[in-house]
């Protein structure tokens, strides 16, 4: 996958803009992406045919093809930023239209064949759809116990049981299957396959009803059943037995593609209670006046700038340091769900009974709530990512949180906005970091490195966080003692939620000093990343409460004036349509 | 432990039947499929008034049951552990007619009395569209004349508006509008003219899609001079108290949907298998687990607290209601919340597990913190009295409340209710808080009562810090600082923390019950409960695993005996789930 050995340009932004505006304003109700008609389309638990045909028409699949393949996809930074459009518009759309296909392509990028990769890439190019045929109900993540059988035949493999609650399962031209392969039970014992319907006996296999959904009402959640089915061959992906390793290396990319698109989701929720704020009158002045409801937008705006920095920051890092991906993959999708959850809760406080009707201007708000939990319990939830992380800690408390990294450059790579990118290496994916942490270890050296202009402000915070990276080393090493190498506490839960903060305070202070060029004034003034990074210590430590009026009134306007002017929430404050 | 309300309730709920059972009308699945129709429940809501409930509506005097509030908060807690569309769709007639009970004059009463034991339907109508929390910028009209009043205005998000008889209208009765310029009346739909009014449609909501949210406006009507409840001019002093005792009710709903998520997570914890084990050993899992039990015992204690003192201390139930409304509903919304990680995929399909009950309770609970004065309009009205509260807290030292042994103890009688002593503030009272002073019978018999009496020293350092901090932080009553809200919230823990340790001490001599005695007897409940809401404060605590292995199993023995979730029996309808 993406062999060029160039580096390759950045080039996203543009094509956001350009998808923008052909995607229209969305409070149009004319356009096909209104929240109107998505409004309607939700209520009526459908994707309409209009939305879609307006996605196909701007070729979005081609993103989720590498481009030596004849897709478009060379840089996952850029591929996130094309499609918030979307997810800024419509989760349901964005999960059911793309991101299945894609979260099912990834397995075929890294572990098929040339033959795989092509033929996959054809059907996606030709707008059709992929499933991701993982989960079983009885087993959820507990992929070593997933019961459903191919079994190996002369000439190919005999599929055999059910596979629930998947996406476009019907509707699918072609999907990719997690199955047992050998009756030996442990880690060896499944493997994936790239199966296209049309080389299956329709007589073979069902699908079971379609499921009724809290949120993504209109995703065909469904399910299907195998019963002697024949696969050939060619549908294997990879060695026969190293499934669970592949998924577990494809997840590290869609844990942080999803997360990091899913930002849009945040950008639209805070424009919708910003806008009723600014309008709503009570006490004689608007809710925005209201000191209580400021502190809020401000502090979503932080939240959402925060982890737009890990966002483009991660999709960056997959392709300059892969082999440190399994821990980082697992912190974005941990962290930036549980953000957005929280922040839209804090929100919908604001909108106060408007956030309960399905209806009226802000009826949008309740259909993002409604949404977002798949983004957090879907495909690894919450805590089965800081069970990805706790076995690594005392690793990582030994290697690269205690030692200052030295070479720097290849940050330059994973923090700059505009810069070139080394093309992704998959077979550099590990399953887990052996103690590498670049960017703690960057957080260690930052002080001693004099090209950076580092204020006395920023620098009491460096040295704050790194202090608590030492507290932190202390608990991993005091737990690790505590409960003989076990490290599966409660507790470690929390030392994952600590490692966490100071990682995504590490990651908005070096998306701030790696771009210096960027001459957005309001990114160059810095004052976004002194709120950002006392907002992330107050986590860690509630005594650190500074407060500065200023501050927020000065964060307020901005988020107003991007309100007013239509640019995005996020750091650069991209232009939106309508 | 005799607990005299679990009578009656033990009575409804067995009336009410097994909610899983095909043959009870008030079951699980018929609420679901009610929720899907967006269908009033309204057979649902006759067998309620078959049996009564409706009676509970309407105090003794005036030729109901209603006689203690506790017993009332009881009663709705187990319509709410069903379903809360149907606890918020009958328990409004309450809201609708609180007013009139703390207002209204004899024949008044005596009148609505006997409509409500009638079936007669009332509603509060007090919240306009451009106004919400900001009930004196309200211009709905009653303009006085000689004949009497002319009513013209809209209300809008009534609950029953539609499908009610009567209704409190909140109306402005002097242009100039003021802390005296509104009054409260009750209106009878009937006695109106067909052109008098118009009924709005009902609202598309996010949760308890059933219930009738509508909305009315009322076209230039004379009312009778006699449908003045009150005073000319005291509208808003009689809709703040009456809102003091509505509010405190609330926390039935809470209570019911807390019972309703633990027990359905519990289910599935531990009939899950994952990784070889069961989900509810997951050590995390098992921390959630124990974290949700110990809030809802904090809530049902809290519960039972602020219910008592509507007759106990009455003029401190400014202070108390606020506290209820805002701790209650947001903390069982966490917890909820918690849950739902465990319940994964089951948490958001809607037809597949336990007919998605989990789902619809999430989304009708939201609702909770959100009407009735919402979670920031009671923050507020503690921060309005915090300062006093700090001022008077040095008297509290040497004076004890002779009236704690009423409120805590649960077998005394309580006092009637009387109206006329609700204040809108408590100056300078906080019967509950300050009971901490005087805790000498807790000895230090044992380990766990070691502890909590460590507890309790942090706990007095902390409210002294609190004060400290209060008195030390300057704000107008229009502007405050997001920093006192933080303030406030700390002040509803502290408080919580004081109700526990109270309510223990004095019922834990009444251990005669043997289904209970496993976590009352040495203080395990206190201890957990303490331990949790030290740990929200950010407060250092010592927990002990054995005392929480015997709180997890009074969970398993409750969850087995099919007992309600509580610190005291209450056998349920339900068919063992094991
Ligand atoms: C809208 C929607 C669309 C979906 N689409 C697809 C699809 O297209 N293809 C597909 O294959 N699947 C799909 N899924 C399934 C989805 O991936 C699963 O829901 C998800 O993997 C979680 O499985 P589960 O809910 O069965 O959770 P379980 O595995 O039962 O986990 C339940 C809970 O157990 C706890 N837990 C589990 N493991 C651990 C651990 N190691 N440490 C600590 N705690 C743990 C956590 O609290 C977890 O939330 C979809 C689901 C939904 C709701
Ligand atoms: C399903 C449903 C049923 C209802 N039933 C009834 C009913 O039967 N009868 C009835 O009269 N009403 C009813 N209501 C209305 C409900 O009580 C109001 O929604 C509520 O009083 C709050 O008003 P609001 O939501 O318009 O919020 P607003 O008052 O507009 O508040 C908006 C935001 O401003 C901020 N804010 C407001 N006040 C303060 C403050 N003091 N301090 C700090 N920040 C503040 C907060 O961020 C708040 O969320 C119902 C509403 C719903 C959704």
């Amino acid at each position: 996958m993406l062999v060029a050995t160039q580096s390759i340009a950045a080039g996203g932004k543009s094509q956001q803009a350009q998808f923008e505006q052909y995607l229209g304003d969305p409070n149009d109700s004319q356009v096909a992406l209104s929240y109107a008609k998505i409004l309607e389309a939700d209520e009526a638990g459908v994707i309409t045919k209009e939305a879609e045909e307006c996605l196909d028409k701007w070729h979005l699949n081609h993103y989720f093809v590498p481009q030596e393949l004849g897709g478009k996809l060379s840089r996952f930074d850029t591929m996130v930023e094309v499609l918030r459009p979307v997810f800024r518009r419509d989760f349901t759309l964005g999960l059911g239209y793309g991101v299945t296909s894609f979260i099912a392509a990834v397995n075929v990028w890294l572990s098929g064949n040339q033959e795989q990769k092509q033929h996959l890439a054809d059907i996606l190019l030709n707008n059709e759809k992929v499933s991701v045929v993982f989960h079983e109900l009885n087993h959820g993540n507990d992929f070593i116990h997933n019961e459903l059988k191919a079994i190996p035949t002369a000439n190919g493999f005999r599929l055999s049981g059910k596979k629930q609650v998947i996406n476009n399962i019907e509707r699918a031209r072609a999907f990719v299957l997690f199955a047992q392969t050998s009756e030996k039970a442990g880690s060896r014992s499944h493997s994936l396959f790239l199966i296209d319907k049309k080389d299956l006996s329709p007589e073979s296999y069902r699908y079971l009803p379609r499921y009724k959904t809290l949120g993504v009402k209109g995703c065909q959640i469904a399910g299907i059943e195998f019963q002697d089915t024949f696969a050939n061959q060619e549908s294997l992906l990879g060695k026969a037995g190293s499934g669970v390793e592949n998924a577990l290396k494809a997840f590290q990319i869609t844990r942080c593609i999803l997360p990091a698109m899913s930002v849009g989701v945040a950008d639209t929720a805070l424009r919708t209670v910003l806008k009723f704020a600014t309008k709503r009158k009570l006490y004689n002045r608007s809710v925005a006046d209201i000191p209580h409801a400021r502190w809020t937008l401000v502090n979503a705006f932080l939240d959402l700038l925060i982890i737009d920095c890990l966002s483009g920051s991660m999709t960056r890092a997959l392709h300059v340091i892969p082999e440190q991906m399994s821990v980082y993959s697992a912190l974005m999708k941990y962290f930036v769900p549980l953000t957005i959850e929280q922040m839209l809760n804090d929100l919908s406080i604001i909108l106060g009974a408007r956030f309960y009707l399905r209806e009226g201007e802000f009826g949008i708000f309740q259909k993002l709530l409604r949404d977002y939990p798949v983004v957090s319990f879907g495909h690894a939830g919450t805590a089965i990512c800081q069970a990805t992380i706790i076995p690594q800690l005392k690793f990582l408390a030994r290697k690269g949180w205690s030692k200052p990294l030295e070479k720097r450059e290849h940050l330059r790579e994973i923090y700059q906005f505009e810069g070139n990118l080394a093309p992704f290496q998959p077979e550099k994916l590990k399953l887990t970091n052996n103690g590498k942490d670049d960017i703690l270890g960057s957080l260690r050296s930052l002080l001693a490195n004099a090209s950076y202009p580092i204020t006395d402000e920023l620098r009491s915070f460096i040295v704050f966080f790194n202090s608590q990276l030492d507290n932190l080393i202390e608990e991993v090493d005091l737990l690790e003692r505590n409960t003989g190498n076990n490290l599966c506490e409660p507790k470690a839960f929390d030392l994952v939620e600590k490692y966490a903060i100071i990682f995504a305070a590490a990651s908005c202070i070096n998306t701030y000093l790696e771009n210096p060029h960027h001459s957005e004034p309001f990114f160059q003034s810095g004052k976004w990343l002194n709120a950002a990074l006392q907002r992330l210590a107050q986590k860690l430590s509630p005594n650190m409460v500074v407060e500065s009026t200023e501050l927020e009134e000065e964060l307020l306007y901005q988020m107003c004036e991007r309100l007013d002017n239509g640019y995005s929430f996020t750091l650069a404050g991209s232009p939106l349509a309508g | 432990m005799y607990y005299q309300p679990y009578l009656k309730a033990e009575a409804l709920e067995h009336y009410l039947g097994d909610p899983h059972s095909e043959k009870t009308t008030f079951s699980y699945e018929n609420s679901a499929a009610l929720d899907i129709e967006e269908a009033f429940p309204q057979e649902i809501v006759n067998e309620l008034q078959t049996w009564g409930l409706h009676h509970y509506y309407v105090p003794v005097e005036y030729g109901g049951n209603l006689e203690s509030y506790e017993q009332l908060l009881m009663l709705l807690r187990l319509v709410a552990r069903r379903d809360l569309t149907v606890a918020i769709g009958h328990g409004k007639t309450y809201l609708g007619s609180v007013s009139v009970w703390v207002g209204g004059d004899q024949p008044q009463k005596m009148t609505l009395g006997q409509e409500i034991r009638n079936g007669t339907i009332v509603s509060l109508a007090l919240t306009e569209r451009a106004h919400g929390s900001d009930l004196l910028a309200n211009d709905f009209d009653a303009e006085p004349n000689p004949e009497g009043f002319l009513l013209t205005g809209e209300k809008w998000l009534i609950n029953n508006a539609t499908r009610g008889d009567m209704l409190t209208v909140f109306a402005r009765t002097d242009v100039k509008g003021g802390a005296r310029g509104y009054s409260v009346f009750l209106v009878d739909k009937n006695q109106l003219g067909e052109d008098a009014y118009t009924c709005l449609n009902k609202v598309k909501t996010h949760g308890i899609k059933g219930a009738d949210i509508s909305g009315i406006q009322i076209h230039k009507t004379l009312i009778a001079p006699d449908t003045l409840v009150g005073k000319l001019g005291h509208g808003l002093d009689i809709v703040l108290k009456s809102l003091q005792i509505t509010r405190t009710l609330c926390a039935s709903l809470s209570l019911g949907a807390a019972d309703n998520a633990l027990r359905l997570t519990y289910q599935f914890a531990i009939t899950r298998e994952l990784y070889d084990q069961k989900l509810r050993d997951i050590p995390h899992t098992r921390r959630v687990l124990l974290q949700s039990f110990s809030d809802l015992l904090i809530a049902e204690v809290c519960s039972i607290t602020s219910s008592r003192g509507i007759h106990v201390l009455t003029e401190q139930m400014s202070l108390i209601s606020a506290v209820a409304k805002y701790f209650i509903p947001t903390s069982i919304e966490d917890m909820i919340s918690q849950l739902g990680k465990v319940l994964g995929a089951r948490a958001f399909l809607v037809d597949l597990f336990e007919h998605g009950r989990y789902q619809k309770l999430q989304r009708d609970h939201r609702i909770v913190a959100l009407f009735d004065g919402n979670t920031l309009v009671n923050l507020q009205a503690i921060i309005n009295q915090l300062k006093t509260l700090a001022k008077f807290r040095n008297k509290a030292r040497s004076n004890q409340d002779q009236r704690l042994a009423t409120l805590f103890d649960v077998t005394a009688q309580l006092p009637d209710f009387q109206s006329d002593k609700l204040s809108l503030t408590t100056k300078g009272q906080d019967t509950v808080l300050n009971s901490l002073y005087h805790v000498d019978q807790l000895d230090e018999s044992s380990s766990n009562l070691v502890a909590i009496k460590q507890y309790v020293k942090t706990i007095l350092a902390e409210i002294e810090k609190l004060d400290s901090e209060v008195l030390n932080t300057d704000w107008v009553i229009n502007s405050i600082p997001a920093r006192c809200f933080t303030l406030a919230q700390r002040y509803c823990l502290l408080y919580a923390a004081a109700a526990c340790i109270q309510l223990w001490l004095f019922n834990q001599q009444h251990l005669d019950s043997k289904p209970l005695t496993g976590i009352w007897h040495d203080g395990i409940w206190l201890r957990i409960c303490l331990e949790r809401l030290l740990n929200k404060l950010k407060l250092p605590i010592t927990p002990c695993a054995n005392a929480e292995t015997l709180f997890l199993e009074q969970l398993d023995k409750q969850y087995h005996n099919n007992m309600l979730f509580s610190l005291f029996p209450l056998k349920l309808s339900d068919y063992t789930n094991n």
